[in-house]
């Protein structure tokens, strides 16, 4: 049942855009739920693709300046890694950040299981999702959201109750809209 | 010399609709992530009504009007809360959003600022910017189940669509003597001696100048 549930929001994950797959087979989802440990694999393995790039530019640099230009121009090709990585760690320490201290706005359950689910459609698409932009409050509230071009996508975490996904083509005003049962993510 | 907030517009009574055309803005009661923050776009989630909103006679997210609220003042009635520092604007045509079916049009309308006291009493708020306050309604419609909840997601998306967020962060404590010196030189242009009713005018001109600055910073 989970699975399928999933299966649709990956589809609604591809069929956006808001992720680009090449093989709808990707969409299949594992059985074994991978949440937060697969997340910090994920990040870890981003974070060594940046700092190659970045290592190549220091080495550029130092041997030949002339060249150095060139190289840096190639290097942005490399861009969109170190920016995801950027904005992946921009985002955890932002969850972080909500979730800690006598003013959090979410609670460190609702941390986890937000990264976890992140994690959880990604694996369903079979590849890197981007960031979304969260939102934490009012009342313990968490909102992550992706646009591109005219698709909205939403995931919705609220305390005591389902997770809700919603997506909302804003140029034809057409919407839908799914709950899910944190438990199954091992709320 | 003491700047007054401009008194753009006259307020209504509560629950009237606010004059087309009016700009309105939000201070959030959320954070957001950069990421958010620098693609200018505000998120559906400075529209979520908090569940003391809900529970208002009104049901009405808190708003301010530009001509009459300067955004610290807003903030400082709001209870100064540092994690407060974001806001959006739009304006208030709210109406031309097509509402899903079954449901009514948003609307803008006044509705006095209130303030908590110790023993949990209101009363009507009387701080410098309070008469700028109004609410936006019609954002909770209909019963909690999935399809309701889907259509206040349409609406909140729709008002999030059309609303940007300040790159200024609030509180912008501009310091007064600035804020008299653009005051100063725009009551010269104007041809008029009296600023004390130029906050508002003086204020923008030096977010504009905020914003042209972080815009030559992404140009390239």
């Amino acid at each position: 049942m989970l699975g399928v549930k999933i299966n649709k929001a990956a589809t609604v994950f591809c069929a956006t855009g808001i992720a680009i797959v090449t093989n709808s087979a990707t969409c299949e989802i594992p059985e074994v739920l991978e949440g937060a440990s697969h997340m910090k694999n994920r990040i870890q393995r981003c974070y060594t693709t940046a700092n190659r790039a970045n290592q190549r530019v220091v080495e550029s640099r130092a041997i030949a300046p002339r060249i150095q230009s060139r190289q840096s121009r190639d290097v942005e090709g490399d861009s969109p890694p170190v920016a995801l990585v950027a904005n992946i760690n921009e985002h955890v320490k932002f969850i972080h950040e909500v979730s800690s201290g006598p003013q959090a706005l979410i609670s460190n359950a609702m941390a986890t299981l937000s990264l976890r689910v992140w994690s959880k459609v990604q694996i369903g698409i079979g590849r890197p999702l981007p960031v979304p932009v969260a939102c934490a409050g009012p009342d313990g509230r968490l909102l992550y959201t992706w646009d591109k071009a005219g698709h909205h996508l939403e995931l919705e975490f609220i305390p005591d109750s389902p997770i809700e996904i919603y997506y909302r083509n804003r140029t034809t005003g057409e919407s839908w809209g799914e709950e899910y049962d944190s438990a199954s993510f091992g709320a | 010399m003491m700047l007054c907030t401009m008194s753009g517009i006259n307020p209504g009574i509560d629950g009237e609709r606010l004059p087309v055309g009016t700009r309105v803005f939000r201070i959030g009661k959320i954070k957001m992530s950069a990421l958010g923050f620098h693609s200018g776009q505000a998120s559906p989630g400075f529209f979520t009504l908090s569940s003391k909103d809900e529970e208002s006679a009104g049901k009405r997210l808190s708003l301010w009007v530009e001509e009459n609220t300067l955004a610290d003042e807003a903030w400082t009635i709001m209870g100064e809360i540092p994690s407060n520092t974001m806001a959006v604007c739009f304006g208030v045509d709210v109406h031309a959003i097509i509402p899903p079916e079954d449901f009514h049009h948003l609307e803008v309308q006044w509705e006095k600022a209130m303030r908590e006291l110790e023993g949990g009493s209101l009363v009507v708020e009387t701080r410098e910017g309070a008469i700028g306050h109004c609410g936006i309604a019609g954002l909770i419609q209909g019963v909690r189940k999935p399809n309701k909840s889907r259509k206040q997601k349409d609406l909140r998306d729709s008002l999030a669509s059309i609303s940007r967020i300040s790159p200024v962060p609030v509180p912008h404590d501009i310091p007064s003597n600035e804020l008299q010196a653009v005051a100063a030189i725009i009551a010269e242009q104007l041809g008029i001696t009296d600023t004390s009713q130029l906050a508002i005018m003086a204020t923008r001109q030096i977010r504009r100048r905020v914003r042209e600055h972080y815009a030559s910073l992404t140009t390239p």
